[in-house]
Parts: structure tokens; C-alpha cells; sequence
């Protein structure tokens, strides 16, 4: 992590240790640079304003080395160009300041996942739930499940990020075209009716709540 | 505070109006020496050649008179010439002098050719002081010779009074253009000044301030009313500023009360772990609430900035409607209330997606948010032959009256139905800013129950 200040880092440091990842932290860019450069991490927080070396020309820098650890690039500037221009200088994704810690946390936990076990093909698992992706066909045990469209790819995206926390800014980011932020409700109650046709009620529920905000599916035991 | 100068009678000549009113005076002078010069020219040109005729007339006229009175003719052109203009001189073949008042034949005319020629040094003659002339020296039959001289002070006398008039005109046309000049960049300064003064007063911070006018429409009238219009646009964007600082102030006073009263209370009880825990999740929600605001603060600046119009590109109006239709429709299911979406393909439109959708998804929140379970919102996407598309949220809720929409598209302002409901009061004013970055059309009317809000894209 490469924060300059030492309160928010600390904070940060504490919700990823929770999720058991072990966390160096940087307090300025050149330091940040070096570490990132040697050091095998599986996803960086990057601040970007640093004293010493600005983010976005850390980040620049990093990926002209060929380094291709993925870059959570965090900010206090929330423009649509400071996003856009933080993405293009190689971030993977973007969160603005400030943010609830369990966004972060959910954010790092997906890019550290994206390197690793990164389903591939047309048929998904998870549990009872199977996905097919050509035939547009979701079961759970031997139930069909009704699904629209957009349902239907709210449930791929949990099946290719199961057992991990997802926001509702991830899922609206991952599953509409629009970039806006739709307040709370409304993904609310998408979710809620993904969830009644998935977990009927003598069925183990899984997709769960996630306390600090968000969903995880879960492949019940 | 800058300083106001005050202007000097030495900042005259530097001032357009008089620098301007010195060149038409010299171009006035110009004209005026060049018309009296072709004046006094012509005249002088026409003068002496009245002087010859005569002279030539006269000369005829001696040639027909017969040589016995020849003599007489002489004497009496001399002596009925009263003032003095005539000369003559008859001569005898052997050079004798027969008649007239001239002592000896000028030296301009002894070739004696019968044709006129100048004598600027005027006929010898006893009497008087010699003058410039015009004068002919005819040879006559008899082997004699006439010479007649016409003096040409009339001619001078007249150029002189041209030369006069002009030495008057071109010192009172002198005198006229320092005067006017004078007058009119005085004039200019006084209501440079008077814009000065009222400058300086703005720049110290009066915005309600403006530029005098004389509504005569001159230029500084129509300089001033441009600078005007500009004030009155920024007199009017300060204060929405401060309207939304006060505003803000007032929205963002009573969440951080409650936040901090909330934590205060926490303390206050003790309690258990869970009770702590919870204390601070609402506390964290209620923050949630400020950052929204503050959020939604920013995005408004940011869209009323107009740069995200370099980004425009086309736009189809019915994905769109049906994407908002479908991300919103869950939500009026939950809430007990009939959602329709009537969506017709209609032609492109340029904007931002992103917005528009954003623009559209307010328009349907709010909609939602304001009518209560058991009502109907609905959705259309229309567009009449020639038209631009038209999109129309309806909802059957308390509607706006007349006076709440004149004030719903500013910043902050809800409706009195809103007050209990969540929400930072930005939701229209986000919609106002979008549509109006497009230069679409927004209108809101009364929906009978309700409120239809319909934004014309184009």
C-alpha cells in the first residue's frame, strides 16, 4: 500500500490484515516505486497524490518496468477525467476518497484474485449453481432459473467472484453500461430478486449479506 | 481596492476621440486649402483672360475706326477712363509718339505681334508708379504702331481676397477642430471615468453594480450593456454560489448535529459491544449521507463546467429509456407502485450517455421516491414527424404547485412533501444542469394526479 497518510493507512492495514493479507505500506512515492518494483505483491493501493513522486507517474513508471501487479488507484479527485486518466496511466481500477473501508477491502480482494484462479470457459460452478453461458442457462441442483438477461449476468459475475464481498458499486460497474451512481435502493432490490429466484426458502441461502455493505455468493457446505 | 485615477486635462491628446477629431481636422484643412486653391487658380486664369478680350476687343475696335479720328479715339479711351486702368500709346511710322499715355512702347511688346502679352512690370508711364499689365502691340497699316495696356491689379485684388478668406477659414477650421476635439474627448473621458468609478466600486465587491448608460446607443452604451449583461450573469451565479453555501451549510447542520449527538449519546449510555456497534453504523450512515451530498455538489459544478461537451457522441434515446427502465422498475415493484415503460424507436441524438442516463435515472428516482404505494410511474419515449424525441416521466404523486417549480431547479430545494423523505434535494437540479449542458428542453406540468417531467431532446 502506498499511502501518505498514516491514519487512513493504518485503518487500511487493519481491514486487510482481518482478511488475512499481509500489508507493506509506503509512505511517499519513491519508496512506494521501490518496493513495488522488487517486492511480489499480489495488488498495490496506490495514493495519488504522494509527497516526492506523483501517483499517476508512479504508476506510469511502474508498468513502463514491466511490473503488472494490479494498481488500485485511490483518490480524492472523483472527476470522469481523473478516472479516466488514472485507468489509462495503468490502474486497473479506480475508488475516490473517501470510501467505506469494505469497498476497498472487496476492491483489493477482486484484483488479487483477478491474477490467480480466474474462471475461464462457458460453464460455470459454483455448488449447486451452474452456469451456461452459451445456452443461457442457470440451474441450482436440478431447478431452472428464471432469469432476465441482466439477471442472469448479476449471477455470472457472483459466480466468477464467489465466496468473495461484491459492492453495489462493483456489481453495478461489472453488470450496467452506464457509469453513474444509483444510490443504494436500487441495486437493493435487483439483488433482492436475483436472491428469491436463487435461494428459495428451504434452500440454503447463497447468496449472503455482507455486514459493511455488499453480497458474497456462497456454496453452502 | 484599486486606485481610481482621476483624469488630467494633460490625458486630452492622448485620447482617441481627440486624436481622431485632430485627423479630420487636418483632412478638413486639406480639403478646404485645395478648394480655394482651385478657386484662386481658375479665378486668376478667368480674370486675366477677360483683360485680353478686351484688350483684343479694343484693338479691333481701333482697326475699324478711321485714321483721321485715330488720334480722338486714343485720347478719349485715355482721358473717359477715369480710375486709371487704360494705357495706350499710338505711334507714327518713324516712331513718333501721336497719342496716349504711355511714354515709350514697353519692352514685353516690341515685336508688336497683335497678341497679348504679360508686363509684370507695368507700362512706362510718366505720371504714376508703373503696375503690372496685360498689354498688345499691333503694327498698323500706315507702318505705325498701337499699344494698348489694361493694368491687373483687379485681378490681384481679387486673389488676395481669396488668399485672405482662406488664411481666415483655415485658422477657424484650426481652432474648430482643437475645440470640438477638446469637447468631444472630454466628453469621452468623463464617461470613461464615470465607468471607472463604477469598476472600482464593482471590483470592491457591490456586484449589484452597474456600468451607467445614456441609452443613446452609442458604442460605450452598447460596450456597457455587454460588460452589464456579464455582471448580472456573474451577480447572478455568485449568488446560487452562496445560495448553495448557505444552503449546504443548512443541509449538511443537521446531519452533523445528529451525527454528533448520536456519538455523544453513545458515549453518555455505555452499553454493550452491540449497542456501541450499533451507534456507530448509524453514525457511519449518517457521514454517508454528508459525503453524498457533497458528492452530488461537485457533479453538478462539474456538468455546469460544459467540458464534458467535448465528449458528446451519438446517443440512442431507446436504450436509454430502456436501460433506466430496467434498472429502475425493480424498485417501483418494491415500493407498491405500477410501473409502465411505453418505448418507441426514435432517431439519435448527440450528448453524453452516461449523464443522460444519469439525467433520466433522477427523473425516475424521484418519481419513485415522492408517490405513494399504490400509485403509477410511467415512462415514455415518443417522437413526433419532424420532432426531436421526446422522453416524459409521469408519476401520479402530490405534484408540484406552481411557486415549488419555479424554485425546484435550483440547488437544495424540495418540495414540501420531500422533507421526509432521504435524499440531498440535488436530484432536479443534477436533471437542470444535464439538460441544459445538451441544450435540450425541460419542462415540468401538472400531471392531474401527479407531475410530468419531460425533457425534449433537441
Amino acid at each position: 500500500m502506498i499511502e501518505d497518510e498514516q491514519r487512513t493507512a493504518r485503518e487500511i492495514v487493519d481491514a486487510l490484515k482481518a482478511e488475512g493479507y499481509g500489508v507493506d505500506v509506503c509512505h511517499d512515492g519513491p519508496t512506494g516505486l521501490a518496493a513495488a518494483r522488487d517486492g511480489t505483491y499480489d495488488a498495490i493501493t496506490l495514493d495519488r497524490l504522494l509527497p516526492g513522486l506523483d501517483g499517476l507517474s508512479l504508476l506510469a513508471d511502474l508498468r513502463r518496468g514491466g511490473v503488472t501487479t494490479p494498481v488500485l488507484v485511490v483518490s480524492a479527485l472523483d472527476g470522469v477525467d481523473d478516472k479516466v486518466r488514472g485507468l489509462r496511466a495503468g490502474g486497473d481500477d479506480y475508488l475516490t476518497k473517501p470510501f467505506a473501508l469494505a469497498e476497498l477491502v472487496a476492491r483489493v480482494m477482486a484484483l488479487a484474485r483477478r491474477r490467480g484462479d480466474k474462471p475461464d470457459g462457458t460453464l460455470l460452478q459454483v455448488g449447486p449453481l451452474a452456469m451456461d453461458l452459451v445456452g443461457r442457462r442457470a440451474t441450482r441442483g436440478t431447478r431452472v432459473l428464471d432469469l432476465t438477461p441482466r439477471e442472469f449476468r448479476l449471477l455470472e459475475y457472483f459466480v466468477r467472484n464467489a465466496e468473495q464481498a461484491l459492492t453495489r458499486s462493483m456489481l453495478y460497474q461489472a453488470v450496467w453500461e452506464y457509469s453513474f451512481d444509483p444510490g443504494t435502493n436500487v441495486i437493493d432490490v435487483h439483488i433482492g430478486r436475483l436472491r428469491r429466484k436463487v435461494d428459495l426458502d428451504a434452500e440454503d441461502p447463497m447468496i449472503r449479506t455482507v455486514r459493511g455493505g455488499g453480497w458474497r455468493l456462497h456454496a453452502p457446505d | 481596492m484599486p486606485r481610481i485615477e482621476r483624469f488630467r486635462l494633460a490625458d486630452l491628446p492622448r485620447t482617441t476621440a481627440f486624436r481622431m477629431t485632430l485627423l479630420f481636422g487636418v483632412l478638413m484643412i486639406t480639403a478646404v486649402v485645395l478648394v480655394l486653391g482651385i478657386v484662386y487658380w481658375r479665378t486668376g486664369v478667368f480674370l486675366t483672360r477677360r483683360l485680353d478680350d478686351t484688350l483684343m476687343r479694343e484693338t479691333e475696335e481701333f482697326l475699324h475706326t478711321s485714321p483721321l479720328e485715330q488720334r480722338t479715339h486714343i485720347e478719349n479711351l485715355v482721358d473717359s477712363d477715369s480710375r486709371g486702368y487704360w494705357k495706350a500709346l499710338l505711334l507714327a511710322p518713324d516712331g513718333r509718339m501721336l497719342a496716349g499715355n504711355l511714354d515709350a512702347l514697353p519692352p514685353e511688346l516690341q515685336g508688336a505681334d497683335g497678341r497679348v502679352h504679360s508686363l509684370p512690370h507695368g507700362a512706362p508711364a510718366a505720371l504714376e508708379h508703373p503696375r503690372p499689365a496685360r498689354g498688345i502691340a499691333r503694327r498698323l497699316a500706315d507702318g505705325g504702331v498701337l499699344v494698348l495696356a489694361l493694368r491687373t491689379h483687379e485681378v490681384h485684388e481679387v486673389r488676395e481676397l481669396i488668399l485672405r478668406a482662406m488664411a481666415a477659414g483655415l485658422a477657424g477650421s484650426v481652432g474648430l477642430a482643437l475645440a470640438g476635439g477638446l469637447v468631444l474627448s472630454f466628453g469621452t473621458l468623463r464617461r470613461i471615468e464615470a465607468i471607472h468609478r463604477a469598476s472600482a466600486t464593482i471590483m470592491a465587491g457591490d456586484l449589484s453594480q452597474r456600468l451607467p448608460t445614456r441609452g443613446s446607443g452609442d458604442d460605450f452604451d452598447k460596450l456597457a450593456a455587454i460588460v452589464n449583461a456579464m455582471l448580472a450573469k456573474i451577480e447572478g451565479l455568485i449568488t446560487d454560489v452562496k445560495a448553495a453555501g448557505d444552503n449546504i451549510a443548512h443541509d449538511l447542520r443537521t446531519p452533523l448535529t445528529r451525527l454528533r449527538t448520536r456519538l455523544e449519546g453513545a458515549l453518555r449510555r455505555g452499553g454493550d459491544v452491540e449497542a456501541h456497534r450499533a451507534a456507530m453504523e448509524d453514525a457511519i450512515a449518517d457521514t454517508d449521507q454528508i459525503l453524498a451530498t457533497f458528492r452530488a455538489l461537485l457533479r453538478i459544478a462539474e456538468v455546469e463546467d460544459g467540458r464534458r461537451r467535448a465528449g458528446f457522441a451519438p446517443v440512442e434515446p431507446a436504450a436509454l429509456a430502456s436501460a433506466a427502465s430496467e434498472l429502475y422498475e425493480p424498485l417501483a415493484a418494491a415500493r407498491d407502485l405500477s410501473f409502465t415503460a411505453d418505448i418507441q424507436p426514435t432517431s439519435v441524438v448527440t450528448g453524453d450517455a452516461d449523464l443522460l442516463f444519469e439525467a433520466l435515472g433522477n427523473l425516475l428516482d424521484n418519481a419513485i421516491k415522492f408517490t405513494p404505494p399504490g400509485g403509477a410511474v410511467s415512462l415514455t419515449l415518443h417522437q413526433g414527424a419532424g420532432q426531436p424525441p421526446e422522453i416524459m416521466v409521469r408519476d401520479t404523486g402530490p405534484g408540484i404547485s406552481a411557486e415549488q417549480r419555479q424554485a425546484m431547479f435550483r440547488r437544495f430545494t424540495r418540495g414540501d412533501h420531500a422533507r421526509h423523505t432521504p435524499g440531498n434535494g440535488l436530484g432536479l437540479s443534477l436533471v437542470a444542469a444535464v439538460v441544459q449542458l445538451h441544450g435540450f428542453q425541460l419542462d415540468v406540468s401538472e400531471g392531474r394526479p401527479g407531475c410530468v417531467m419531460r425533457i425534449t431532446l433537441g
